[in-house]
């Protein structure tokens, strides 16, 4: 949920109650006042009574009154001090309901005589006068809920906007092209604070990151030259004439595990320039002549094995890359197919306009999907000691600089490594 | 013939003076620009090995030196680093080849020898060793001067054995010069194995001696 709409639930939440006890408590005070008015009209009303039946009717004879709104008998009860002042319901003949009356009644002395008097009034166009105002005054506090919500929401978004950049920038932040993030300026102290860190942490990986860059090349670069020397003095170790055998073998391991290491080097110090985007590319490029390429370079290799290479060619795989690049990532998925497979096994090629699929063979089982990219994950099992665990390392860092998707699956004895090209 | 080697790794360049005065090189090195800038413009190399990252002045400049006076002397190029730009560029000034470090010095040894083939065209005709002889021109192998069938392969590895006759080397090698870096991605040792049992018996069956020797599986060694 935004930011935004979290806080409007908030408000709405709070305001609905607070609107809701407004109006009842608005309905109650209106009601009250205007019965108050009532009543004040019913003494007014009595009052005048009472002086008609003291001066108008000199005389002493007897009133008598009898309306359905004004009651007035001589009565033998006793005198009230005070009026007696009710609610009442009504029935109205004519239009066959109830409505609602305050009356007033009171035993009074005219003359020597005590007068019965009881007054009624409708409350019926007073509590409409209660509902009406109620209701406008109600619709007066929706109006302004609905305008403050707006103004809520209009004011949120303007204020919010800088954060929402911000955080835009920061999600399309790539480690590579980290130069480019800038962070507007702001007038808001809290964003501006923000965006300072974000600012100052950017640089500070960037920093980092670059420095870790160069040092992996320059390490990569720097280790060639001891390689080299120990390589030669091996070599030229081993052409000593007195050497026994048993001299030798130790001399050739040494060699050996030297050559792996440079390998492992060499390896690295690709990884290192495939980061440093030392490989541009603009032109889109066929991989299909590439594969042509590496299966023949791998020809003898496939014989040997007694392999069988099928190969579908729906399209022709086409991806923005550089020359080089292909061939490292041909020459790697390749060269896995055939080293990892079995004798008299299958490969299966297939290209798409987005999308290559190698699949081959092997003697291991399926690799778990979460470690098989890796750096250094090797599968145990397998015979052959030579393998560095870069391999598809390095095809998963060409597949990541290019915007391609590297699936891995293992289905019915066969494992499957899928490219996709994510734009095309 | 006369080779002059410009490296500034001193234990480098002890290594590949010392292999190649193995293989009957007259061997001379300069360990620095200035050296080898003295070196070249005062005598007359048929090989010069050169080191491109010399701490004082590119190695390429002395490339041009090289090309600039009208030297017939071939150049391979040593590089620590492994990119194109260098090997187009070396190539482009006129380099006749390109060794990247680490090398390995039979391979090292092998270039030289193809280098000096192809600038000495009055030289033999032919590789021989013993009773075989190996036409490089013709593709083509004799044995007691009775031609023999090799695969393309088979005649990489005689060539290779023969210029690094009585050297030991190491599978690894074998397998670098053969296969090249496609060797790297699959990595299968007993394949050279294969190839190298083929080619024995072939040679033995065509009347050769047996000149191969095996070390324990890890190497081997061309020799009489």
């Amino acid at each position: 949920m935004r930011l935004i709409q979290k806080t409007s639930i908030y408000f709405l939440l709070a305001m609905v109650p607070i609107m809701a006890g407004g109006g009842l408590y608005f309905f109650i005070y209106f009601d009250k006042a205007l019965r108050h008015d009532v009543d004040e009209e019913l003494v007014f009303d009595k009052m005048h009574w009472q002086d008609f039946l003291k001066k108008k009717n000199p005389k002493n004879k007897p009133f008598e009154l009898y309306s359905p709104e004004i009651l007035i008998y001589k009565t033998p009860k006793s005198l009230d001090k005070h009026p007696i002042l009710r609610d009442t319901i009504i029935f109205q003949e004519y239009e066959h309901e109830y409505d609602p009356y305050r009356e007033l009644s009171q035993v009074l002395p005219v003359g020597k005589d005590h007068y019965y008097i009881l007054i009624r009034k409708s409350l019926l166009e007073k509590r409409k006068l209660a509902r009406h105002i109620t209701e406008i005054m109600g619709w007066v506090l929706i109006s302004v809920f609905m305008v403050t919500i707006l103004l809520n929401w209009i004011i949120n978004k303007r204020i919010w906007a800088p954060f929402y950049l911000t955080l835009f920038k920061l999600k399309k932040l790539n480690l590579q092209h980290i130069e480019v993030f800038k962070l507007e300026r702001n007038s808001i102290k809290e964003f501006k604070d923000l965006n300072q860190a974000l600012d100052l942490m950017a640089s500070q990986i960037q920093k980092d990151f670059k420095t870790l860059k160069e040092f992996t090349e320059d390490a990569a670069h720097e280790m060639q030259t001891p390689l080299s020397i120990a390589q030669n003095k091996l070599e030229i170790l081993l052409q000593d004439p007195e050497l026994k055998e048993s001299q030798i073998q130790p001399i050739i391991q040494s060699s050996e595990a030297l050559n792996r290491l440079n390998r492992l080097n060499t390896s690295l110090l690709l990884m290192a320039k495939i980061d440093n985007s030392q490989f541009m590319a603009e032109k889109a490029l066929s991989i299909n002549p590439v594969l042509e390429k590496y299966l023949l370079l791998f020809q003898e290799f496939i014989i040997d094995k007694s392999l069988e290479v099928k190969k579908t060619k729906v399209d022709d795989f086409l991806l923005i890359i550089n020359p080089l690049l292909a061939d490292t990532l041909i020459s790697n998925l390749l060269g896995n197919a055939i080293k990892y497979n079995i004798q008299n096994g299958l490969i299966e090629i297939e290209t798409r306009k987005d999308s290559m699929i190698i699949k081959n063979q092997s003697l291991e089982g399926e690799i778990d999907p979460k470690k098989i990219f890796k750096r250094f994950h090797k599968t145990g099992n397998y015979p052959n000691g030579n393998s560095n665990g870069l391999g598809l390392s390095i095809i998963k860092k060409i597949t990541d600089t290019h915007h391609l998707n590297l699936y891995y699956s293992y289905q019915e004895g066969m494992h499957t490594f899928r490219i996709q090209n994510e734009n095309p | 013939m006369k080779i002059l080697i410009v490296e500034d790794e001193l234990d480098l360049q002890e290594s590949i003076r010392e292999y190649l005065t193995m293989q009957g090189y007259l061997v001379e090195t300069a360990s620095n620009f200035q050296q080898g800038l003295y070196k070249i413009s005062s005598h007359i190399y048929q090989c010069i090995l050169l080191d491109i990252g010399l701490p004082e002045g590119n190695g390429l400049e002395l490339l041009k030196t090289v090309k600039e006076t009208k030297s017939n002397a071939g150049v391979i190029i040593l590089s620590a680093k492994n990119s194109i730009e260098d090997r187009v560029k070396g190539l482009e000034l006129g380099a006749d080849d390109y060794v990247s470090k680490p090398f390995h010095l039979s391979e090292l040894n092998a270039r030289i020898f193809a280098l000096l083939r192809r600038k000495t065209s009055d030289g033999e005709p032919f590789l021989q060793f013993g009773e075989i002889k190996l036409s490089q021109k013709q593709k083509r192998v004799f044995v007691h001067e009775n031609p023999i069938e090799l695969t393309e392969k088979e005649f990489t590895l005689l060539e290779y054995f023969i210029i690094n006759k009585g050297l030991v080397l190491t599978k690894v090698a074998i397998a670098e010069h053969g296969w090249g870096d496609e060797f790297d991605q699959v990595d299968n040792y007993d394949f050279i194995y294969t190839h190298i049992k083929n080619l024995r018996k072939k040679l033995i069956q065509a009347g050769s001696e047996d000149y191969i020797r095996t070390i324990y599986g890890m190497g081997y060694r061309f020799t009489a």
